[in-house]
């Protein structure tokens, strides 16, 4: 009887509770977004240089046109950054806390902006090197209100898997977070440090990319969840 | 049915219940976050910290770097100040005046950051603390009769419980987000749909 006892307070209590709690943890995981993903659907997809000058983007259920690219235009800028100081060390660092974004040759600081990181999409904390530079490509992801499908998405830096620095066109809304997990810009700061920064080359990585829940100064970045 | 049959059952059924519970707690915590519809309310104001301090030339470059905004204040003799809001294209050469205004040198304007819309077809400017007026970057009126959108004019005339805390930049092409407070301090943000006015609640805060 006792016995009988036992195992009824274990499936009417304890079992539902550890089902429960199972399927909690199990869809969470299974439902958010892959926190190696930034979008959801081009992460696993093409993740390569895409003009698309006649195609219309989707954001927010809207319309919004993108810019047009032409790569035959010279992109290679006058004045890039930092081309008065000392060629040194390059380094860009994220500060998540401002949404802030600054750019270092050496000791010097060539570029300081305001930037929107993920929003749902937590931009994930850690040193990485960018390991691509794309002129041009198209993001898509998100479902329902949420979804969006974005061509010509210019001056594209990855830094971890889809992960990347790149402009916006479709909103200005800079210095607060915004949908996904990647580091957006101005057009025109992303284009500046597009032209200043490094992709890998044979032996040496791309230019290092410390993303930070605050910074001060290089070398005082604090990271309290770093994927690596 | 034995005893030990209808505790099993008994048992099962506390299981199915708690899975149901649990996996609408999932759905609903991943749901993607919609605008709901507005309904009538409304409201004041509140600090906004200005991006770019007031000096005597002030400018913001559009988010594509092929415009300008820029702002020129003048001490007038008597105290007052006057305002002038010029939008150009990047080499200066093409100038439209958006507004010209004079004012007690207590009234202040500034130019945001996120000024811009980001087509470049507006642009916002600061009033005070807490109020922006939106303009058409070409200079001419934004409705058939009006040369701007005052916000706060706006939002208040339909939202009476909630305080203007900030004005952060455009959501899209025609969307100016803002942040408010409520009577019991609670945050939510809003969108102002340009021009139709339209004041739309978010379900998330930005």
């Amino acid at each position: 009887m006792a016995k009988q006892k036992s195992s009824f307070s274990f499936t009417k209590y304890l079992l539902p509770i550890l089902v429960a709690a199972l399927i909690i943890t199990g869809g969470n995981s299974i439902l958010k977004d892959n926190p190696n993903c930034a979008n959801s659907f081009t992460c696993k997809g093409d993740l390569s240089l895409k003009v698309e000058n006649d195609a219309v983007g989707i954001f927010q259920g809207r319309t919004v046109i993108p810019p047009k690219v032409d790569l035959a235009i010279g992109e290679k800028a006058t004045s890039v950054l930092g081309d008065s100081i000392p060629s040194s060390d390059k380094h860009i660092y994220i500060d998540l806390s401002t949404q802030s974004l600054y750019a270092y040759q050496g000791e010097t600081k060539v570029m300081q902006t305001l930037i929107s990181s993920g929003k749902w999409g937590r931009t994930p904390t850690g040193n990485f090197n960018i390991w691509t530079k794309l002129r041009s490509t198209r993001m898509s992801g998100g479902s329902g209100n949420d979804y969006y499908n974005l061509p010509n998405v210019p001056y594209v830096m990855y830094f971890y898997n889809d992960f990347g620095l790149h402009g916006a066109y479709w909103h200005n809304n800079f210095g607060h977070t915004m949908r996904h997990g990647c580091v957006n810009m101005r057009q025109v700061d992303a284009k500046s440090l597009f032209e200043w920064a490094d992709g890998p080359t044979g032996k040496s990585k791309g230019t290092p990319v410390s993303v930070c829940d605050s910074f001060t100064e290089p070398g005082k970045c604090t990271q309290k969840d770093p994927v690596n | 049915m034995t005893i030990r049959k209808a505790i099993e059952i008994e048992g099962i059924s506390y299981i199915v219940f708690a899975a149901l519970l649990s996996g609408i707690f999932v759905w609903n915590n991943n749901r993607p976050s919609l605008p709901i519809l507005f309904a009538n309310t409304s409201q004041t104001i509140v600090a906004l910290s200005p991006v770019t301090p007031r000096v005597e030339r002030a400018s913001q470059i559009s988010p594509d770097g092929s415009r300008n905004l820029i702002m020129e204040v003048t001490d007038n003799s008597d105290g007052t100040l006057t305002y002038s809001f010029v939008t150009s294209d990047s080499s200066g050469s093409v100038r439209n005046q958006i507004y010209l205004i004079t004012v007690q040198s207590s009234e202040k304007y500034t130019v945001p950051f996120n000024a811009w819309s980001p087509d470049n077809k507006y642009v916002f400017i600061y009033k005070g603390d807490a109020n922006a007026l939106v303009f058409k970057a070409t200079g001419e009126p934004i409705t058939g009769e009006e040369l701007y959108i005052d916000l706060e004019s706006v939002f208040t005339a339909k939202n009476t419980t909630h305080t203007i805390k900030e004005i952060t930049g455009w959501a899209d092409p025609a969307l100016v987000i803002f942040n408010t407070l409520d009577q019991n301090a609670q945050k939510a943000s809003f969108w102002l749909e340009v021009p139709s006015k339209a004041i739309i609640p978010l379900s998330t805060q930005f």
